[in-house]
């Protein structure tokens, strides 16, 4: 038998199941009513994919980014459920790494801003809170 | 004033002076040793993070036994700071990718505190499930 390799040792088991991502799924609110950033973040199924479609903040009306592919992480190399993601979004002239876990029933979705455009505007990093919707 | 292009009302600033572009951050706040707040973690046990010019140079260290795994040295692929006008870097983003796995880390620094998520992706069809760790570190 061969040993498997591993860089930390929470590294060296190994279920073999497939990861549901059912944790994951559906609409999720951000629990700031007046947020500037992510109102709405949604994860569904399309085929073997999950995708994930935000809603931002604007006026007169939000933003829609569109969906993007979510690359899904359970809690340790054993777990089959699925408790975070992993996701990025390009316009062109920004470009944004979405990471989100979920924590007590808390969507956590921490953000990194890229501006591509020479605009001034720092590069930045941020964080909001999100609950499930009925 | 010329409007920026947005795609979330947080992005909408007029156009600064002088564009920086993220590549003037000050550094200071993430560079130096830091090691887990949890001295008992099997995950990530140190990290070093130095400077070089407008760059960031990244270490880590795996928890291992009988000594921790040193991971190598990569460089930052993008820094971040905490809002949009501030010039004081308050968070990265690195890649390691070994020839069975590869880890993305992302990190952010809050009050005194350096919070390192990493989303390790295995390739070596050992059927390990890819899986996401959060550890908070201390200098």
């Amino acid at each position: 038998m061969t040993s498997l390799k591993y860089l930390r040792s929470e590294e060296r088991p190994g279920s073999g199941a497939p990861v549901a991502p059912e944790l994951l799924l559906g609409e999720w609110l951000n629990t700031n009513a007046a947020t500037r950033g992510i109102v709405k973040a949604v994860l569904a199924r399309t085929g073997a994919q999950i995708v994930l479609r935000i809603l931002a903040n604007g006026s007169p009306e939000h933003y829609d980014w569109g969906e993007t592919a979510a690359g899904l992480f359970a809690a340790d190399t054993c777990s089959a459920e699925a408790m975070a993601f992993s996701a990025f979004y390009d316009f062109g002239f920004m470009e944004t790494q979405l990471q989100g876990h979920v924590r007590q029933g808390v969507l956590i979705i921490a953000k990194f801003d890229r501006f591509k455009d020479n605009s001034g505007r720092s590069n930045y990093f941020s964080k909001e809170f999100f609950y499930r919707a009925e | 004033m010329e409007a920026l292009k947005s795609v979330k009302t947080e992005d909408c600033v007029e156009r600064p002076d002088i564009a920086q572009n993220g590549s003037s951050l000050r550094l200071d706040a993430l560079t130096g040793v830091w090691l887990n707040t949890n001295t008992a973690s099997r995950g990530i046990v140190k990290i070093e993070i130095t400077a070089h010019g407008s760059k960031l140079a990244v270490r880590v260290f795996g928890a291992c036994n009988p000594d921790p795994r040193d991971w190598g040295i990569v460089e930052a692929d993008y820094v971040y700071a905490n809002n949009i006008s501030s010039h004081i870097a308050a968070g990265f983003v690195a890649w390691y990718r070994f020839d069975f796995s590869e880890t993305h880390l992302q990190a952010n620094w809050n009050q005194g505190l350096l919070v390192l998520a990493s989303f390790t992706s295995f390739k070596d069809g050992s059927k390990r499930s890819d899986y996401f760790s959060r550890e908070f570190f201390r200098q």
